[in-house]
């Protein structure tokens, strides 16, 4: 719900970010990084890539929605870590945690072990803000570029040599397909999931509360053994016409090689309230739950009572088609209060955006309703930017995680 | 009860005095008593009363807030003894076969109109649903349109 703040009391404090309130008009060089300072960068010193491609394209039929980012992961079976798969197309989700592949994207000579727990399979009931996913939790070695999590419980989704869905994990909603994907990896401040976990025997799955957290579906780059305190994810900005392929580029590591510098002018913790590196942005009145969430395809925040020009669309049920690109005035914060900006963005109508490119997989500045509770800042926040997300706990680039920072 | 002809005009009933039987399942009796607080092991906090601007004063309708124990905030919208929509979030995601009773199915099994990671609409001919959010951050409402007051639409349910 709109918590009720003064809004005058979150501007204490308030400084600009003459460089950001423009929206997404930043254009921004890729390959190699160059430090914000202009300088040009060397390449890392360490022998290691903590650099992947970031990819907008439709997803693996072409059928995903807009904005949606993808990444390449590589899965190795933990005892014969040779045998491996490379699976393309993982949602890249900076508001969730840990990675998921649907089963039948796994080649069975993978031959993944269960998670077993007291000599039986770990599943888990996983919430996604549109549904739910079930599925059990396999041990994998996870690998980014050259980055390595060995290990780690992952979530197979859809995993048929367990009981199908039990009853309390889908009555909290509607199937989640990912969109066509074929898994997603979540990169959120907070590392380990803290979800439903169960235990299954024979035909059946009964919750088991009592899983130990490291037992527990976590952040593969949480588990990296170098470059494991963050993530940067950098796309360029979406070029006139549109593109049907945008690639951007996902960073390991904040502060720990000379290609992660902590650059960002503006930081936003969670530090001593929420520690999950949600903050706070202020709109219309109210005050918001907020993200850069780059597994949300628009910005998503309330029908605005003060802003008549950002009517919903005729055809794109639930989307903004202003008359006019419209700005939206708002004030992002830490949880805190702390660190406020102002920050204003441009809405644009996405039908038009669509008639006028009709082949385009990402498209900017696009608003959607929704939100009654939150501010998402979904993909089109982060096209011509670069956004750091840091780990709870972590000394990312000389601050304490989480926090999300541009 | 009186209500007051602003957009969101306001009457708090301290809880206790509202009993649980005004709690129940979207589409049905607010009189029915249906066992959503005690499935959902949740408390009542407030009820209030709404009239919407423009509209005639004899259609105002009334919100109840339940509180669950695993940090849900669910409120059900109720005209005419029905309830006709519903609103929840929080860290988690409440029972929503509870919540929806004979429309979970159509929310679970009608095609969005949107969806995506982080969000789902349902846009049906008698049945209007949104979620969104983010892990650990969940929000989602329903309303049905033909048990709603006029003027009444799944903006005003939050």
């Amino acid at each position: 719900m709109k918590k009720i703040q003064i809004i005058s009391t979150a501007l204490i404090g308030l400084t600009l970010a003459a460089c950001n309130s423009g929206g997404s008009n930043n254009s921004t060089s890729l390959n190699p990084p160059v430090a914000s300072s202009g300088s040009p960068q060397k390449a890392s010193d360490s022998t290691i890539n903590n650099v992947v491609p970031v990819t907008v394209d439709g997803g693996p039929s072409g059928n995903s929605p807009y904005n949606t980012p993808f990444v390449s992961v590589t899965v190795c079976n933990v005892s014969n870590p040779s045998n491996c798969q490379t699976i393309d197309h993982i949602i890249l989700d900076t508001g969730s945690m840990g990675l998921r592949i649907f089963a039948n994207k796994i080649n069975s000579s993978l031959n993944l072990a269960n998670e077993n727990v007291g000599g039986s399979p770990t599943a888990e009931c996983t919430l996604f803000g549109s549904g739910y996913d079930w599925g059990s939790i396999a041990m994998a070695n996870v690998q980014m570029g050259g980055e390595i999590a060995s290990n780690v419980p992952i979530q197979i989704i859809n995993d048929p040599t367990i009981p199908g869905v039990p009853s309390n994990c889908s009555n909290q909603g509607a199937y989640n397909d990912l969109g066509g994907a074929n898994g997603i990896i979540g990169v959120n401040p907070l590392p380990y999931d803290n979800g439903t976990y169960y235990s299954c025997s024979g035909s059946s799955c009964s919750i088991n509360s009592n899983l130990a957290t490291n037992q527990q579906v976590v952040s593969p780059v949480y588990m990296f053994a170098n470059d494991n305190n963050g993530v940067i994810v950098q796309l360029p900005s979406v070029p006139s016409g549109g593109s049907s392929s945008l690639t951007g580029t996902l960073t390991f590591g904040i502060g720990t090689e000379q290609n992660n510098q902590l650059t960002a002018q503006n930081v936003f913790t969670s530090n001593g309230t929420a520690q999950d590196g949600s903050f706070t942005t202020n709109y219309d009145d109210g005050s918001y739950d907020s993200i850069f969430d780059t597994g949300s395809t628009e910005l998503f925040f309330d029908t605005p009572a003060n802003s008549a020009a950002l009517a919903v669309c005729q055809s794109l049920s639930g989307f903004y088609c202003p008359s006019a690109t419209t700005a939206i005035n708002t004030q992002i914060s830490s949880l805190n209060g702390s660190n406020a900006i102002n920050y204003s963005y441009n809405i644009i109508n996405v039908e038009n955006y669509l008639n006028s490119n009709p082949n385009t997989e990402a498209i900017p500045n696009a608003g959607a309703e929704g939100g009654d509770n939150f501010f998402i800042w979904g993909l089109p926040f982060f096209y011509g930017k670069k956004v750091f997300s840091a780990f709870t706990g972590a000394n990312a680039g000389g601050t304490t995680g989480p926090y999300f920072a541009f | 009860m009186k209500t007051k002809l602003l957009k969101v005009s306001v009457l708090i009933l301290i809880t206790s005095t509202f009993p649980l039987a005004a709690w129940a399942t979207l589409g049905e009796d607010s009189s029915s008593i249906m066992s959503d607080a005690n499935a959902l092991n949740a408390k009542v906090s407030q009820a209030t009363n709404y009239s919407i601007a423009g509209a005639n004063s004899s259609t105002p309708y009334q919100t109840n807030t339940l509180e669950t124990a695993n940090g849900i905030t669910i409120k059900q919208f109720v005209y005419n003894g029905k309830v006709f929509a519903v609103a929840w979030h929080g860290s988690h995601v409440p029972d929503q076969n509870q919540l929806f009773g004979k429309y979970f199915a159509t929310l679970q099994n009608a095609t969005p109109s949107y969806k995506s990671v982080s969000a789902r609409q349902i846009n049906g001919n008698d049945f209007i649903s949104a979620t969104n959010g983010w892990m650990g951050h969940y929000e989602g409402k329903a309303l049905i349109p033909s048990l709603a007051p006029a003027n009444v639409s799944i903006n005003n349910v939050k």
